[in-house]
């Protein structure tokens, strides 16, 4: 299974230094990613960083400039059928399959778009696809303007599919990289020993390049994901955390938080206690605390700082 | 032709549950009834808490909503059942655990002891007359054997709807729906309801091939807010599905209830 990240096919908008271009390569080797595509516009820049190790990749305009990209291992162009060109055939509508028989002669092809395809079974759609294109010749573009992207890609994988194009946080309505990766190997022991913790590395330099701050809430990515409040996660969370993790904060870099507000238990408190240093505390008292905790809460219409949270405790002794 | 789907919006239970949001009572009736409007079958209005004298909110939601039915969430517990009970709501939803880590490693019981507990709960909801929704919690993990044997139970015991929920957000597409195709072949009778979390990025896909696979409700919430990453984001649903599911709900509405959302949620920032 190889996932190809096109993220720095996808900057020409704001363009990365050629550091930060070596770095976000470097950075995505370590987790495990081998295989870049790049833009034509990018490429004298970040010529110089391109790693060795790492296989790259490119869209053309012209077949006659591919001589000024000595790096690049394969290029891409839409609807071309030339040796050592992958051709990309842009897929809007299930009965556009058919048309891949025109195609079977291409060195390999590249499936771009099918954006809705989860609402028409997709699941046969990849069947007829395959009948008509060797799986192993399919470079696999899934485009997200249905937010499936993602599913599709690791849905194409699980058919037996080789090779998905993706980018990091899904950047030009892509597959996101990340989820991607995370997917596959929860579901299809896909690089299990890979270590993964540079992904909030990965995160900030890509924030740095863009200018453009990525969602708190971003699936595996996001700052806020392992925040956790409610009494009944946080008590089997605490017990073991795959009770309600799929995965530990830890995978990826990230760290766990436990937030206080309207929604937290007395397990939660407990630990508070604890973390700011007071000794053992009677069940009643903690159930007091636990109160004027969840009523502060919903009177002020958020969650509850360390601060005040110990001056509850206080009014409470 | 397209299929009727219903949408249950649980914003005000599982948008909640996200770190850092809170809904005042007035927030809740407001976002309540504007939901209403929008036309969602359910409303998850919010959680039966026993520490807590929350649930004021509730009794206006309903005297002045006009279609959407109110739902509380409940753990399966008899004494927040009972609390549950005398709220009144039109229907209760009662999570039951039913993967093995959630039954034995978080709770230290045993499967005997769930199929003996959800039927308690049942027996007081029957008392007071209110229908409920079993949510199997944890679903995505869990042998499906024991939750084939528990919906067939479930159903024996009046139980019309059943709520697979991916709690922990790991299912991929092909296993959601596996999970609903064989509990829809068990119980042909029973409405399956979808619960899907984004941890992996595939909320929206895991609930469109589960409601193709014969789920009729699926749970969404405004901004997809919720536990951890969130849940399947409403408008994002809606949008993917309009060409095949006919949920009764306008889009373009749909952005005015989130911008009012946004509002509320700017305004518990000090």
């Amino acid at each position: 299974m190889q996932i190809i990240d096109a993220t720095l096919s996808m900057l020409d908008l704001t363009p990365p230094t050629k550091e930060q271009a070596g770095e976000f390569i470097r950075l995505f080797m370590e987790c495990g990613i081998l295989d870049f595509m790049v833009s034509e516009k990018l490429y004298p820049v970040i010529e110089p960083v391109l790693i060795p190790g790492a296989s790259y990749y490119m869209e053309i305009d012209a077949l006659s400039d591919r001589r000024k990209f000595p790096l690049i291992k394969h290029f891409l162009q839409s609807k071309t059928i030339e040796e050592d060109i992958v051709t990309i055939i842009q897929m809007n509508d299930t009965r556009e399959i058919l048309h891949l028989r025109n195609y079977v002669s291409s060195k390999a092809i590249a499936l771009r778009g099918m954006d809705d395809f989860m609402c028409f079974e997709f699941d046969i759609a990849l069947k007829e696809i395959f009948s008509i294109i060797d799986k192993k010749k399919i470079f696999f573009i899934p485009e997200n303007s249905n937010d499936c992207a993602t599913a599709e890609a690791v849905m194409f994988m699980q058919a037996g599919g080789k090779k998905v194009v993706t980018t990091f946080a899904g950047v030009g309505n892509k597959a996101a990289t990340e989820q991607v990766i995370l997917a596959l190997r929860l579901n299809q022991h896909y690089k299990v020993n890979q270590d993964l913790s540079k992904l909030p590395n990965l995160k900030q330099l890509y924030e740095l390049i863009t200018r453009d701050k990525i969602p708190g809430k971003m699936p595996i990515i996001g700052e806020s994901i392992f925040w956790v409040e409610s009494g009944i996660h946080v008590d089997g969370i605490l017990k073991k955390s795959s009770n309600y993790e799929t995965f530990p904060p830890e995978l990826v870099g990230q760290v766990r938080k436990i937030v206080i507000g309207k929604h937290s238990g007395l397990c939660s408190i407990k630990i508070k206690l604890e973390e700011f240093g007071y000794s053992e505390f009677e069940k009643e008292k903690c159930l007091l605390i636990l109160r004027n905790v969840k009523l502060e809460s919903s009177k002020l219409g958020r969650n509850i700082s360390d601060d005040e949270l110990q001056s509850i405790i206080e009014g409470c002794l | 032709m397209k299929i009727k789907k219903k949408i249950v919006d649980s914003t005000l239970r599982d948008g909640e549950q996200c770190p850092g949001v809170v809904f005042r009572p007035e927030d809740k009736i407001r976002l309540g009834l504007l939901l209403d409007e929008l036309g969602v079958y359910e409303i998850e209005a919010g959680c039966v808490d026993i520490h807590s004298d929350d649930l004021q909110y509730l009794d206006k939601l309903m005297g002045q909503r006009k279609n959407a039915l109110i739902s509380l969430w409940c753990r399966m517990r008899q004494e927040d059942m009972e609390e549950a009970c005398l709220l009144q709501p039109d229907l209760i939803h009662v999570g039951v655990p039913v993967s093995y880590v959630q039954i034995y490693s978080k709770l230290n019981k045993n499967k005997v002891w769930v199929q003996r507990e959800i039927k308690s709960c049942l027996e007081i909801a029957n008392n007071y007359g209110i229908p409920v929704t079993v949510g199997l919690e944890d679903a995505t993990r869990a042998d499906i054997g024991f939750i084939l044997t528990l919906v067939r139970q479930l159903y024996s015991m009046g139980v019309k709807t059943v709520r697979v929920a991916d709690t922990v957000g790991t299912l991929t597409p092909d296993r959601g729906f596996d999970i609903v195709k064989q509990i829809h072949s068990a119980v042909k009778e029973l409405n399956i309801e979808i619960h899907e979390h984004n941890d992996l990025g595939m909320a929206v896909a895991n609930s469109i091939i589960m409601a193709k696979a014969g789920g009729s409700m699926i749970d969404c919430t405004l901004l997809g807010i919720g536990e951890r990453v969130g849940n399947c984001n409403l408008y994002d649903f809606v949008r993917a599905t309009e060409t095949i599911f006919d949920l009764g709900i306008d889009k373009k509405k749909i952005k005015e209830v989130e911008q009012e959302l946004i509002n509320i949620l700017k305004s518990g920032v000090d």
